[in-house]
Protein backbone atom coordinates (compact mmCIF):
# COMPACT_ATOMS: atom_id res chain seq x y z
CA UNK A 1 0.00 0.00 0.00
CA UNK A 2 1.42 3.49 -0.94
CA UNK A 3 2.13 5.71 2.23
CA UNK A 4 -0.79 7.98 2.76
CA UNK A 5 0.91 11.46 3.91
CA UNK A 6 0.55 12.57 7.27
CA UNK A 7 -0.75 15.84 7.57
CA UNK A 8 -0.32 18.00 10.88
CA UNK A 9 -1.61 21.50 11.29
CA UNK A 10 -0.08 23.55 14.09
CA UNK A 11 -1.78 26.62 15.80
CA UNK A 12 -0.19 29.15 17.17
CA UNK A 13 -0.18 32.78 17.32
CA UNK A 14 3.52 33.56 17.69
CA UNK A 15 5.89 32.38 14.96
CA UNK A 16 8.57 31.89 16.98
CA UNK A 17 6.24 28.73 18.91
CA UNK A 18 5.47 27.52 15.48
CA UNK A 19 9.25 27.49 14.44
CA UNK A 20 9.98 25.71 17.91
CA UNK A 21 7.04 22.95 17.09
CA UNK A 22 8.07 22.95 13.35
CA UNK A 23 11.73 22.01 14.07
CA UNK A 24 10.88 19.54 17.20
CA UNK A 25 8.83 17.66 14.36
CA UNK A 26 11.40 18.01 11.09
CA UNK A 27 12.70 14.76 9.81
CA UNK A 28 9.33 12.79 10.97
CA UNK A 29 8.21 12.51 7.77
CA UNK A 30 5.19 14.71 8.20
CA UNK A 31 3.49 17.45 6.11
CA UNK A 32 3.43 20.11 8.41
CA UNK A 33 0.87 23.40 7.95
CA UNK A 34 1.50 26.22 10.18
CA UNK A 35 -1.09 28.75 11.36
CA UNK A 36 -1.27 32.12 12.94
CA UNK A 37 -5.34 32.07 14.43
CA UNK A 38 -7.89 30.03 14.56
CA UNK A 39 -9.08 31.70 11.11
CA UNK A 40 -6.09 30.13 9.66
CA UNK A 41 -6.63 27.05 11.25
CA UNK A 42 -10.04 26.68 9.67
CA UNK A 43 -9.07 27.63 6.32
CA UNK A 44 -6.26 25.23 6.37
CA UNK A 45 -8.70 22.33 7.81
CA UNK A 46 -11.21 23.38 5.19
CA UNK A 47 -8.73 22.09 2.62
CA UNK A 48 -6.55 19.46 3.66
CA UNK A 49 -7.51 16.34 5.61
CA UNK A 50 -5.28 16.47 8.73
CA UNK A 51 -4.17 13.70 11.02
CA UNK A 52 -3.51 15.70 13.71
CA UNK A 53 -3.90 19.35 14.66
CA UNK A 54 -1.34 20.57 17.83
CA UNK A 55 -3.06 23.53 19.24
CA UNK A 56 -1.99 26.48 21.60
CA UNK A 57 -4.95 27.40 24.37
CA UNK A 58 -3.61 31.36 24.90
CA UNK A 59 -4.40 32.78 21.60
CA UNK A 60 -6.34 36.16 21.06
CA UNK A 61 -9.30 36.69 19.66
CA UNK A 62 -10.47 33.12 19.53
CA UNK A 63 -9.24 30.99 22.13
CA UNK A 64 -7.91 27.31 21.43
CA UNK A 65 -10.89 26.02 23.20
CA UNK A 66 -13.20 27.95 21.35
CA UNK A 67 -11.36 27.05 18.07
CA UNK A 68 -11.55 23.15 19.00
CA UNK A 69 -15.54 23.67 20.31
CA UNK A 70 -15.71 24.77 16.15
CA UNK A 71 -13.71 22.04 14.89
CA UNK A 72 -15.79 19.30 16.68
CA UNK A 73 -18.66 20.76 15.68
CA UNK A 74 -18.17 20.18 12.13
CA UNK A 75 -18.72 17.08 10.69
CA UNK A 76 -15.98 17.48 8.59
CA UNK A 77 -13.54 17.79 11.15
CA UNK A 78 -14.89 16.22 14.30
CA UNK A 79 -12.60 13.21 14.50
CA UNK A 80 -10.01 15.10 14.13
CA UNK A 81 -7.52 14.68 16.96
CA UNK A 82 -6.22 17.58 18.94
CA UNK A 83 -3.26 18.04 21.65
CA UNK A 84 -3.85 21.32 23.39
CA UNK A 85 -0.35 22.77 24.21
CA UNK A 86 -1.12 24.56 27.49
CA UNK A 87 0.71 26.63 29.75
CA UNK A 88 -1.31 26.27 32.62
CA UNK A 89 -2.23 22.80 33.04
CA UNK A 90 -4.15 23.00 36.91
CA UNK A 91 -6.44 25.42 35.08
CA UNK A 92 -7.15 23.89 32.13
CA UNK A 93 -8.06 20.19 33.47
CA UNK A 94 -11.76 20.29 33.67
CA UNK A 95 -11.98 21.52 30.59
CA UNK A 96 -9.75 18.94 28.60
CA UNK A 97 -11.51 16.16 30.66
CA UNK A 98 -14.35 17.53 28.90
CA UNK A 99 -13.28 15.85 25.67
CA UNK A 100 -13.84 12.14 25.20
CA UNK A 101 -11.06 10.22 25.45
CA UNK A 102 -8.97 9.92 22.43
CA UNK A 103 -10.25 12.81 20.78
CA UNK A 104 -7.59 15.32 22.49
CA UNK A 105 -4.23 15.25 24.80
CA UNK A 106 -2.41 17.63 26.08
CA UNK A 107 0.99 19.04 26.10
CA UNK A 108 2.49 21.79 28.80
CA UNK A 109 4.70 24.60 28.26
CA UNK A 110 7.58 24.51 27.83
CA UNK A 111 7.47 21.71 25.94
CA UNK A 112 9.52 18.34 25.27
CA UNK A 113 10.75 17.39 22.29
CA UNK A 114 11.05 13.58 23.28
CA UNK A 115 7.17 13.86 24.91
CA UNK A 116 5.76 16.16 21.30
CA UNK A 117 7.70 13.64 19.18
CA UNK A 118 6.20 10.74 20.96
CA UNK A 119 3.00 11.92 20.97
CA UNK A 120 2.55 13.16 17.43
CA UNK A 121 4.23 9.92 16.11
CA UNK A 122 1.08 7.67 18.43
CA UNK A 123 -1.85 10.25 16.70
CA UNK A 124 0.45 9.84 13.27
CA UNK A 125 -0.24 5.71 13.34
CA UNK A 126 -3.79 5.88 15.09
CA UNK A 127 -4.12 7.86 11.99
CA UNK A 128 -2.44 5.52 9.41
CA UNK A 129 -3.84 2.50 10.38
CA UNK A 130 -7.70 4.24 11.03
CA UNK A 131 -7.19 5.20 7.14
CA UNK A 132 -6.01 1.85 6.30
CA UNK A 133 -9.01 0.07 8.22
CA UNK A 134 -11.83 2.09 6.49
CA UNK A 135 -9.90 1.78 3.09
CA UNK A 136 -10.56 -1.76 3.64
CA UNK A 137 -14.09 -2.04 4.87
CA UNK A 138 -14.95 0.32 1.48
CA UNK A 139 -13.54 -2.26 -0.73
CA UNK A 140 -15.10 -5.31 1.43
CA UNK A 141 -18.44 -3.15 0.84
CA UNK A 142 -18.35 -2.59 -2.46
CA UNK A 143 -17.22 -6.28 -2.80
CA UNK A 144 -19.77 -7.36 -1.10
CA UNK A 145 -22.13 -5.32 -3.01
CA UNK A 146 -21.06 -6.78 -6.27
CA UNK A 147 -21.38 -9.84 -5.06
CA UNK A 148 -25.06 -9.84 -4.14
CA UNK A 149 -25.46 -7.83 -7.51
CA UNK A 150 -23.71 -11.15 -9.29
CA UNK A 151 -25.97 -13.24 -6.92
CA UNK A 152 -29.03 -12.01 -8.22
CA UNK A 153 -27.91 -12.15 -11.86
CA UNK A 154 -26.70 -15.54 -11.69
CA UNK A 155 -30.03 -16.76 -9.76
CA UNK A 156 -31.72 -14.71 -12.27
CA UNK A 157 -30.20 -16.24 -15.63
CA UNK A 158 -30.27 -19.85 -13.77
CA UNK A 159 -33.82 -19.26 -13.54
CA UNK A 160 -34.11 -17.92 -17.17
CA UNK A 161 -32.33 -20.21 -19.09
CA UNK A 162 -33.55 -23.60 -16.58
CA UNK A 163 -37.06 -21.99 -17.88
CA UNK A 164 -36.20 -21.54 -21.51
CA UNK A 165 -34.93 -24.98 -21.62
CA UNK A 166 -37.72 -26.87 -20.86
CA UNK A 167 -39.97 -25.61 -23.57
CA UNK A 168 -37.37 -27.26 -26.63
CA UNK A 169 -37.06 -31.04 -24.20
CA UNK A 170 -40.83 -30.66 -24.34
CA UNK A 171 -40.70 -30.68 -27.97
CA UNK A 172 -38.40 -33.37 -28.44
CA UNK A 173 -39.88 -36.02 -25.75
CA UNK A 174 -43.79 -34.88 -27.37
CA UNK A 175 -42.37 -35.16 -31.44
CA UNK A 176 -40.73 -38.55 -30.26
CA UNK A 177 -44.16 -39.69 -29.04
CA UNK A 178 -45.81 -38.35 -32.11
CA UNK A 179 -43.28 -40.19 -34.45
CA UNK A 180 -44.20 -43.03 -32.57
CA UNK A 181 -48.03 -42.93 -33.12
CA UNK A 182 -47.05 -42.03 -36.32
CA UNK A 183 -44.96 -44.97 -37.51
CA UNK A 184 -47.02 -47.07 -35.28
CA UNK A 185 -46.29 -51.06 -35.71
CA UNK A 186 -43.86 -50.78 -38.86
CA UNK A 187 -41.19 -49.68 -36.29
CA UNK A 188 -38.75 -52.50 -35.62
CA UNK A 189 -36.93 -53.06 -31.80
CA UNK A 190 -34.34 -51.17 -31.85
CA UNK A 191 -35.66 -48.59 -33.62
CA UNK A 192 -38.00 -48.53 -30.70
CA UNK A 193 -35.27 -48.34 -28.64
CA UNK A 194 -33.34 -45.70 -29.59
CA UNK A 195 -36.78 -43.63 -29.39
CA UNK A 196 -37.19 -44.49 -26.22
CA UNK A 197 -33.62 -43.43 -25.40
CA UNK A 198 -34.20 -40.08 -26.94
CA UNK A 199 -37.46 -39.69 -24.99
CA UNK A 200 -35.48 -41.00 -21.28
CA UNK A 201 -32.74 -38.67 -22.20
CA UNK A 202 -34.70 -35.60 -22.81
CA UNK A 203 -37.16 -36.85 -19.32
CA UNK A 204 -33.82 -36.99 -17.90
CA UNK A 205 -32.57 -33.49 -18.68
CA UNK A 206 -36.11 -32.43 -17.86
CA UNK A 207 -35.36 -33.67 -14.26
CA UNK A 208 -32.14 -31.92 -14.16
CA UNK A 209 -33.86 -28.78 -15.20
CA UNK A 210 -36.72 -28.52 -12.80
CA UNK A 211 -34.24 -29.48 -9.81
CA UNK A 212 -31.87 -26.63 -10.76
CA UNK A 213 -34.84 -24.67 -11.04
CA UNK A 214 -35.90 -25.83 -7.70
CA UNK A 215 -32.54 -24.87 -6.23
CA UNK A 216 -32.37 -21.50 -7.66
CA UNK A 217 -35.78 -20.89 -6.62
CA UNK A 218 -35.29 -21.64 -2.94
CA UNK A 219 -32.16 -19.81 -3.09
CA UNK A 220 -34.70 -16.80 -3.43
CA UNK A 221 -37.44 -17.67 -1.18
CA UNK A 222 -37.54 -15.07 2.07
CA UNK A 223 -36.68 -17.16 4.72
CA UNK A 224 -39.96 -17.50 7.43
CA UNK A 225 -38.65 -18.13 10.57
CA UNK A 226 -40.42 -19.28 13.37
CA UNK A 227 -40.14 -21.72 16.44
CA UNK A 228 -39.64 -25.22 14.97
CA UNK A 229 -40.24 -28.50 16.37
CA UNK A 230 -37.79 -30.69 14.78
CA UNK A 231 -39.11 -33.87 16.32
CA UNK A 232 -42.04 -33.58 14.13
CA UNK A 233 -40.21 -32.35 10.76
CA UNK A 234 -38.18 -35.64 11.32
CA UNK A 235 -40.92 -37.53 11.78
CA UNK A 236 -43.33 -36.44 8.98
CA UNK A 237 -40.17 -36.56 6.78
CA UNK A 238 -39.79 -40.03 7.58
CA UNK A 239 -43.50 -40.91 7.31
CA UNK A 240 -43.53 -39.51 4.09
CA UNK A 241 -40.17 -41.85 3.09
CA UNK A 242 -42.17 -45.28 4.26
CA UNK A 243 -43.14 -46.33 0.20
CA UNK A 244 -39.13 -46.65 0.02
CA UNK A 245 -38.32 -48.78 2.53
CA UNK A 246 -41.15 -50.53 2.42
CA UNK A 247 -40.07 -54.34 3.51
CA UNK A 248 -36.68 -53.58 4.68
CA UNK A 249 -35.69 -53.80 7.87
CA UNK A 250 -34.10 -50.81 9.13
CA UNK A 251 -32.77 -50.30 12.83
CA UNK A 252 -34.29 -46.27 13.31
CA UNK A 253 -32.52 -44.64 16.28
CA UNK A 254 -33.97 -41.46 16.72
CA UNK A 255 -33.15 -38.80 19.38
CA UNK A 256 -35.46 -36.62 21.42
CA UNK A 257 -34.16 -33.47 18.93
CA UNK A 258 -34.54 -29.60 20.59
CA UNK A 259 -36.09 -26.59 18.85
CA UNK A 260 -34.61 -24.57 16.58
CA UNK A 261 -35.78 -21.10 15.02
CA UNK A 262 -35.53 -22.03 11.02
CA UNK A 263 -37.68 -21.65 8.26
CA UNK A 264 -40.19 -25.16 8.89
CA UNK A 265 -40.78 -25.71 5.18
CA UNK A 266 -37.33 -25.55 4.35
CA UNK A 267 -35.97 -27.47 7.73
CA UNK A 268 -38.46 -30.75 6.74
CA UNK A 269 -36.33 -30.43 3.70
CA UNK A 270 -33.38 -30.79 4.87
CA UNK A 271 -34.45 -33.50 6.85
CA UNK A 272 -36.13 -35.08 3.85
CA UNK A 273 -33.30 -35.43 2.24
CA UNK A 274 -31.21 -36.52 4.73
CA UNK A 275 -32.67 -39.55 5.87
CA UNK A 276 -33.84 -40.43 2.25
CA UNK A 277 -30.29 -40.79 1.51
CA UNK A 278 -29.75 -42.68 4.19
CA UNK A 279 -32.69 -45.15 3.58
CA UNK A 280 -30.84 -44.88 0.18
CA UNK A 281 -27.98 -45.84 0.52
CA UNK A 282 -28.62 -48.45 3.06
CA UNK A 283 -29.86 -50.53 0.57
CA UNK A 284 -27.75 -53.48 0.82
CA UNK A 285 -27.79 -53.65 4.79
CA UNK A 286 -29.90 -55.61 6.73
CA UNK A 287 -30.53 -54.61 8.77
CA UNK A 288 -29.80 -50.38 8.31
CA UNK A 289 -29.23 -48.61 10.99
CA UNK A 290 -29.82 -44.84 10.92
CA UNK A 291 -29.50 -43.06 13.64
CA UNK A 292 -30.57 -39.67 14.01
CA UNK A 293 -29.34 -37.44 17.00
CA UNK A 294 -27.75 -34.08 18.52
CA UNK A 295 -24.92 -32.61 20.61
CA UNK A 296 -24.70 -29.51 22.04
CA UNK A 297 -21.90 -27.35 21.12
CA UNK A 298 -19.92 -24.80 23.27
CA UNK A 299 -20.57 -22.08 20.78
CA UNK A 300 -23.96 -21.65 20.96
CA UNK A 301 -25.16 -24.54 18.53
CA UNK A 302 -26.76 -27.52 18.31
CA UNK A 303 -24.87 -30.19 16.17
CA UNK A 304 -27.49 -32.50 14.55
CA UNK A 305 -26.08 -35.62 12.67
CA UNK A 306 -27.71 -38.57 10.52
CA UNK A 307 -25.76 -41.44 10.75
CA UNK A 308 -26.35 -44.87 8.89
CA UNK A 309 -24.28 -48.00 8.23
CA UNK A 310 -24.83 -47.83 4.43
CA UNK A 311 -22.15 -47.70 1.85
CA UNK A 312 -20.57 -44.78 2.95
CA UNK A 313 -18.09 -42.52 0.81
CA UNK A 314 -14.17 -41.97 -0.31
CA UNK A 315 -13.24 -38.91 2.54
CA UNK A 316 -11.21 -37.77 -0.41
CA UNK A 317 -14.32 -36.81 -2.33
CA UNK A 318 -15.86 -35.17 0.95
CA UNK A 319 -15.77 -31.71 -0.69
CA UNK A 320 -17.59 -32.58 -3.80
CA UNK A 321 -20.71 -34.12 -1.39
CA UNK A 322 -22.59 -30.75 -1.45
CA UNK A 323 -21.74 -29.59 -5.01
CA UNK A 324 -24.55 -29.17 -7.07
CA UNK A 325 -25.13 -32.20 -9.47
CA UNK A 326 -21.91 -33.62 -7.81
CA UNK A 327 -22.62 -37.68 -7.71
CA UNK A 328 -20.74 -40.42 -5.90
CA UNK A 329 -22.04 -43.35 -7.43
CA UNK A 330 -23.07 -44.21 -10.80
CA UNK A 331 -26.40 -43.47 -11.75
CA UNK A 332 -27.19 -47.18 -12.28
CA UNK A 333 -26.21 -48.21 -8.70
CA UNK A 334 -28.22 -45.47 -6.56
CA UNK A 335 -30.81 -43.60 -8.61
CA UNK A 336 -30.74 -39.30 -8.07
CA UNK A 337 -29.77 -36.15 -9.78
CA UNK A 338 -27.20 -35.25 -7.14
CA UNK A 339 -28.61 -31.76 -5.90
CA UNK A 340 -30.51 -33.19 -2.77
CA UNK A 341 -27.06 -32.47 -0.76
CA UNK A 342 -26.61 -29.16 -2.45
CA UNK A 343 -30.12 -28.04 -1.31
CA UNK A 344 -29.38 -28.89 1.94
CA UNK A 345 -25.97 -27.33 2.20
CA UNK A 346 -27.64 -24.12 1.24
CA UNK A 347 -30.74 -24.47 3.32
CA UNK A 348 -28.17 -24.98 6.40
CA UNK A 349 -26.32 -21.95 5.30
CA UNK A 350 -28.85 -19.71 4.75
CA UNK A 351 -29.98 -19.99 8.54
CA UNK A 352 -26.52 -19.15 9.14
CA UNK A 353 -25.49 -23.49 9.77
CA UNK A 354 -22.71 -24.67 8.70
CA UNK A 355 -22.77 -28.76 7.35
CA UNK A 356 -20.33 -31.35 6.27
CA UNK A 357 -20.02 -35.27 6.12
CA UNK A 358 -17.67 -37.88 7.75
CA UNK A 359 -17.47 -41.22 5.32
CA UNK A 360 -15.80 -44.24 5.50
CA UNK A 361 -16.03 -46.59 2.04
CA UNK A 362 -18.38 -49.40 2.69
CA UNK A 363 -18.92 -48.65 6.55
CA UNK A 364 -21.80 -46.01 6.62
CA UNK A 365 -21.79 -41.86 6.50
CA UNK A 366 -22.40 -39.11 9.18
CA UNK A 367 -23.93 -36.15 7.73
CA UNK A 368 -23.62 -33.26 10.36
CA UNK A 369 -25.12 -30.18 10.07
CA UNK A 370 -24.72 -27.12 13.16
CA UNK A 371 -27.80 -24.54 13.86
CA UNK A 372 -27.32 -21.88 16.35
CA UNK A 373 -29.42 -21.90 18.93
CA UNK A 374 -32.80 -19.97 19.72
CA UNK A 375 -32.18 -16.54 21.13
CA UNK A 376 -31.36 -17.30 25.04
CA UNK A 377 -34.59 -16.38 26.32
CA UNK A 378 -36.88 -18.88 24.32
CA UNK A 379 -34.10 -21.87 24.65
CA UNK A 380 -34.73 -21.11 28.49
CA UNK A 381 -38.45 -21.17 28.14
CA UNK A 382 -37.83 -24.89 25.89
CA UNK A 383 -35.36 -25.96 28.64
CA UNK A 384 -38.00 -28.27 30.01
CA UNK A 385 -39.15 -29.28 26.51
CA UNK A 386 -35.66 -30.64 25.13
CA UNK A 387 -34.01 -33.41 27.50
CA UNK A 388 -30.59 -34.29 27.00
CA UNK A 389 -29.15 -35.77 24.08
CA UNK A 390 -30.31 -39.35 24.37
CA UNK A 391 -30.64 -41.71 21.89
CA UNK A 392 -34.31 -43.55 22.08
CA UNK A 393 -35.16 -46.21 19.84
CA UNK A 394 -38.03 -46.02 18.13
CA UNK A 395 -40.61 -47.89 16.45
CA UNK A 396 -40.50 -48.07 12.46
CA UNK B 1 -58.67 -22.79 -38.25
CA UNK B 2 -61.66 -21.63 -37.44
CA UNK B 3 -63.88 -24.72 -36.72
CA UNK B 4 -67.39 -24.57 -36.45
CA UNK B 5 -68.60 -27.04 -33.75
CA UNK B 6 -70.47 -26.27 -30.86
CA UNK B 7 -67.43 -27.44 -28.47
CA UNK B 8 -64.43 -25.61 -28.55
CA UNK B 9 -61.57 -24.90 -26.69
CA UNK B 10 -59.51 -21.66 -27.23
CA UNK B 11 -55.81 -22.41 -27.36
CA UNK B 12 -53.56 -19.62 -27.19
CA UNK B 13 -49.99 -20.57 -27.54
CA UNK B 14 -47.26 -18.78 -29.28
CA UNK B 15 -44.99 -21.15 -29.92
CA UNK B 16 -45.46 -23.66 -32.99
CA UNK B 17 -44.32 -26.83 -31.39
CA UNK B 18 -46.01 -26.45 -28.41
CA UNK B 19 -49.58 -25.33 -30.41
CA UNK B 20 -49.02 -28.30 -32.39
CA UNK B 21 -48.44 -30.71 -29.58
CA UNK B 22 -51.07 -29.31 -27.42
CA UNK B 23 -53.43 -29.40 -30.57
CA UNK B 24 -52.98 -33.26 -31.33
CA UNK B 25 -53.51 -34.16 -28.25
CA UNK B 26 -56.26 -32.80 -27.22
CA UNK B 27 -57.96 -33.62 -30.98
CA UNK B 28 -56.85 -37.34 -29.46
CA UNK B 29 -58.03 -37.42 -26.03
CA UNK B 30 -61.57 -35.83 -27.03
CA UNK B 31 -62.12 -36.86 -30.42
CA UNK B 32 -65.47 -34.60 -31.21
CA UNK B 33 -63.52 -31.38 -29.80
CA UNK B 34 -63.04 -28.39 -32.29
CA UNK B 35 -59.90 -25.98 -31.15
CA UNK B 36 -59.26 -22.54 -32.14
CA UNK B 37 -56.01 -21.69 -32.11
CA UNK B 38 -54.56 -17.73 -31.03
CA UNK B 39 -50.75 -17.26 -31.52
CA UNK B 40 -50.81 -14.47 -29.20
CA UNK B 41 -52.48 -12.26 -26.59
CA UNK B 42 -53.50 -9.94 -28.78
CA UNK B 43 -54.86 -12.14 -31.21
CA UNK B 44 -57.06 -13.95 -28.65
CA UNK B 45 -58.27 -10.38 -27.15
CA UNK B 46 -59.02 -9.98 -30.58
CA UNK B 47 -61.09 -13.55 -31.48
CA UNK B 48 -62.69 -13.16 -27.93
CA UNK B 49 -64.22 -9.56 -28.43
CA UNK B 50 -64.95 -10.34 -32.30
CA UNK B 51 -62.72 -7.78 -33.66
CA UNK B 52 -60.49 -7.62 -36.49
CA UNK B 53 -59.60 -10.93 -38.66
CA UNK B 54 -62.43 -12.35 -35.79
CA UNK B 55 -65.18 -9.45 -36.69
CA UNK B 56 -67.68 -12.39 -38.02
CA UNK B 57 -66.61 -15.55 -36.51
CA UNK B 58 -69.39 -17.84 -36.28
CA UNK B 59 -68.59 -19.70 -33.22
CA UNK B 60 -70.59 -19.35 -29.99
CA UNK B 61 -67.85 -19.02 -26.98
CA UNK B 62 -65.27 -21.48 -26.19
CA UNK B 63 -66.12 -23.79 -23.58
CA UNK B 64 -62.37 -23.35 -21.63
CA UNK B 65 -59.38 -21.17 -23.03
CA UNK B 66 -55.86 -22.69 -22.75
CA UNK B 67 -53.70 -19.58 -21.82
CA UNK B 68 -49.69 -20.00 -21.82
CA UNK B 69 -48.68 -17.55 -19.85
CA UNK B 70 -45.03 -15.77 -21.61
CA UNK B 71 -46.28 -14.58 -25.15
CA UNK B 72 -44.78 -11.77 -26.94
CA UNK B 73 -46.78 -8.32 -26.87
CA UNK B 74 -50.12 -9.09 -25.11
CA UNK B 75 -48.96 -11.85 -22.18
CA UNK B 76 -51.23 -14.41 -20.66
CA UNK B 77 -52.20 -12.62 -17.43
CA UNK B 78 -52.74 -9.42 -19.73
CA UNK B 79 -55.52 -11.60 -21.32
CA UNK B 80 -56.98 -13.10 -18.53
CA UNK B 81 -57.09 -9.75 -16.85
CA UNK B 82 -59.11 -8.33 -19.40
CA UNK B 83 -61.52 -11.79 -19.77
CA UNK B 84 -62.04 -11.84 -15.77
CA UNK B 85 -63.31 -8.15 -16.02
CA UNK B 86 -65.70 -8.54 -19.12
CA UNK B 87 -69.44 -9.29 -18.36
CA UNK B 88 -69.38 -11.20 -21.14
CA UNK B 89 -66.24 -13.30 -20.96
CA UNK B 90 -65.76 -13.81 -17.55
CA UNK B 91 -67.83 -17.30 -16.70
CA UNK B 92 -65.51 -18.74 -19.17
CA UNK B 93 -63.09 -20.74 -17.77
CA UNK B 94 -59.58 -19.51 -17.81
CA UNK B 95 -56.81 -22.77 -17.74
CA UNK B 96 -52.81 -21.60 -17.75
CA UNK B 97 -51.05 -24.07 -19.17
CA UNK B 98 -47.48 -22.56 -18.58
CA UNK B 99 -43.55 -23.87 -18.17
CA UNK B 100 -43.32 -21.54 -15.55
CA UNK B 101 -43.63 -22.75 -11.88
CA UNK B 102 -42.94 -19.59 -10.27
CA UNK B 103 -45.19 -18.70 -7.02
CA UNK B 104 -45.94 -15.08 -8.10
CA UNK B 105 -47.11 -16.58 -11.51
CA UNK B 106 -49.29 -18.75 -9.26
CA UNK B 107 -50.51 -15.87 -7.37
CA UNK B 108 -51.23 -13.67 -9.81
CA UNK B 109 -52.88 -15.92 -12.01
CA UNK B 110 -55.40 -17.08 -8.86
CA UNK B 111 -55.84 -13.19 -7.83
CA UNK B 112 -56.79 -12.45 -11.53
CA UNK B 113 -59.30 -15.32 -11.64
CA UNK B 114 -57.69 -18.18 -13.21
CA UNK B 115 -59.71 -21.75 -13.05
CA UNK B 116 -56.51 -23.64 -12.70
CA UNK B 117 -52.88 -23.50 -13.64
CA UNK B 118 -50.91 -25.84 -15.35
CA UNK B 119 -47.58 -26.42 -15.61
CA UNK B 120 -46.71 -28.06 -18.95
CA UNK B 121 -44.36 -30.99 -18.18
CA UNK B 122 -41.24 -31.98 -20.00
CA UNK B 123 -41.79 -36.12 -20.34
CA UNK B 124 -44.47 -36.09 -23.71
CA UNK B 125 -46.48 -39.17 -21.83
CA UNK B 126 -47.07 -36.55 -18.48
CA UNK B 127 -47.88 -33.84 -21.13
CA UNK B 128 -50.59 -35.77 -22.62
CA UNK B 129 -52.13 -37.13 -19.73
CA UNK B 130 -52.46 -33.21 -18.12
CA UNK B 131 -54.43 -32.46 -21.58
CA UNK B 132 -56.33 -35.22 -21.56
CA UNK B 133 -57.28 -34.70 -17.99
CA UNK B 134 -57.75 -31.36 -18.96
CA UNK B 135 -59.97 -31.86 -22.23
CA UNK B 136 -62.09 -35.02 -20.19
CA UNK B 137 -62.90 -32.51 -17.48
CA UNK B 138 -63.25 -29.19 -19.10
CA UNK B 139 -64.56 -30.23 -22.17
CA UNK B 140 -66.66 -33.11 -21.37
CA UNK B 141 -67.04 -33.06 -17.44
CA UNK B 142 -67.73 -29.24 -16.93
CA UNK B 143 -71.29 -27.62 -17.29
CA UNK B 144 -71.10 -23.77 -17.88
CA UNK B 145 -74.17 -21.12 -17.16
CA UNK B 146 -76.75 -21.00 -20.23
CA UNK B 147 -76.17 -18.00 -22.26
Amino acid sequence: METTPINILLVDDKPQNLSVLESILEGGDYRLTKAQSAQEALVALFATDFALIVLDVQMPETSGFELAQIIKERKRTRDVPIVFVTAHYGEDEHILSGYHAGAVDYLTKPINPAILKSKVAIFAELYRKTKALNEANQVLQSRNQELVAVNNELEAFSYTVSHDLRAPLRHVSGFVEALRDYVGESLDDQAQRYLTKVQDAAGEMGKLIDHLLAFSRMGRTELRLQLVDMNDLLQRSRDDLQPEFQGRRIDWQLATLPKLEADASLMRQVWANLLSNAVKYTRPRDPARIEVGWEDSPNGEYVFFVRDNGVGFDMKYADKLFGVFQRLHRADQFEGTGIGLANVRRIVSRHGGRIWAEGKLDAGTTVYFAMRKPAALVAEKLASAAPGPVTAPVQP
Amino acid sequence: MLTPRTKHVLLVEDNDNDAELALAMLVKSVPAIGVDLARDGAEALDYLHRRGAYASRPQAEPVVILLDLKMPKVTGVEVLREVKSDERLKNIPVVMLTSSREAQDLRECYRLGANGYVVKPVDAKHFGQAITRIGAYWVATNELPPS
